[in-house]
């Protein structure tokens, strides 16, 4: 038989919201391959698995994946600091059979850990505001404005990925028309930084 | 004296699980259900942070035991750092109990 593959863009708002994304395409025979900006399947309706996915420096990498192995998980790819695991799925099995994270410090660090870079982006483009506040005290033009607002937005685009990278909620998303509407007000900014 | 803070479930019943004697992951994991009555699981990202803090901290190390024919078996067993820890805690617990009768 003919291996069957395919790609998927990668944009989902939250690791919640990817990890449902996973489960669902096993559930209709797609498995996990690789992930990047895409997401890469591979057509095997033979099995099915649930996945999971972790987001650390690991110490010892051998003790680390045979804690995961012992409890059937398997490392799928890993990305950075992530490793992306799957189990295969048994309807015998409870729910939480499939959690890594069963406490609520783990998954508190969990979800710290995985918005250190976002925190990381979110003060550098605080900061930018902050400067370019100085430089619009001394020379005020629209495209200094444009300019500082431009690194507020961001700031602000960042912040919000850090709250709901630690604060998820299924219910909170950001809809095609908010996201229409944010992109072109990113666009007006940055076009105000160069024609104010 | 200065106070110990209290321990968390996981890193209580992981302790708890290797005063008897050394134990790989999986065993902890399975005792742990056993002894909870299936309340407290322990998954393996769970695990792998509390025995990495744990082993830092010195309460537990980890033991490598070879069997002829067989894979390497990565054991877990108590300090006795790790034995005051859970004895503390244990205490505390013990006292919490006693207040709530108390009352």
């Amino acid at each position: 038989m003919e291996e069957q593959q395919k790609k998927v863009k990668n944009n989902y708002q939250s690791t919640e919201e990817l990890l449902r994304a996973l489960d669902q395409a096993s559930a209709e025979g797609w498995q996990l391959v690789k992930i990047g900006s895409r997401i890469h399947y591979e057509w095997n309706p033979s099995v099915r698995y649930r996945y999971q996915m972790d987001y650390r420096n690991v110490d010892d990498l051998d003790r680390y994946l045979e804690l995961f192995r012992e409890q059937g998980w398997e490392q799928v790819c890993a990305v950075v600091s992530g490793r992306y695991f799957r189990k295969r799925w048994d309807p015998s099995l409870p729910e939480e059979a499939y959690e890594i994270f069963t406490d609520p410090e783990s998954r508190q660090q969990f979800r710290r850990r995985l918005s250190k870079g976002a925190l990381f982006c979110c003060i550098l483009y605080a900061l930018n505001v902050v400067l370019c506040g100085f430089i619009l005290l001394k020379h005020y033009s629209t495209s200094n404005l444009c300019r500082a607002l431009c690194w507020a937005f961001g700031s602000a685009v960042w912040g919000w990925r850090v709250w709901n990278t630690r604060h998820p909620d299924p219910a909170r998303k950001i809809g095609p028309v908010w996201r229409f509407m944010l992109v072109l007000l990113a666009l007006a900014l940055i076009a105000g930084m160069f024609w104010g | 004296m200065k106070r110990s803070e209290p321990l968390s479930e996981s890193y209580y019943y992981i302790l708890l699980c290797l005063a008897k004697g050394a134990n790989h992951g999986y065993g902890i994991m399975q005792m742990t259900q056993r002894l909870s009555g299936g309340d407290v699981i322990i998954g393996s990202g769970t695990m792998y942070g509390a025995v990495s803090n744990m082993m830092k901290k010195g309460w537990i190390q980890e033991i490598l035991v070879e069997n002829p024919g067989q894979e390497r078996r990565r054991l877990y067993q108590l300090t006795d750092d790790g034995l005051a820890a859970l004895e503390t805690e244990i205490a505390r617990l013990r006292r919490m109990l006693a207040n709530a009768e108390e009352v």
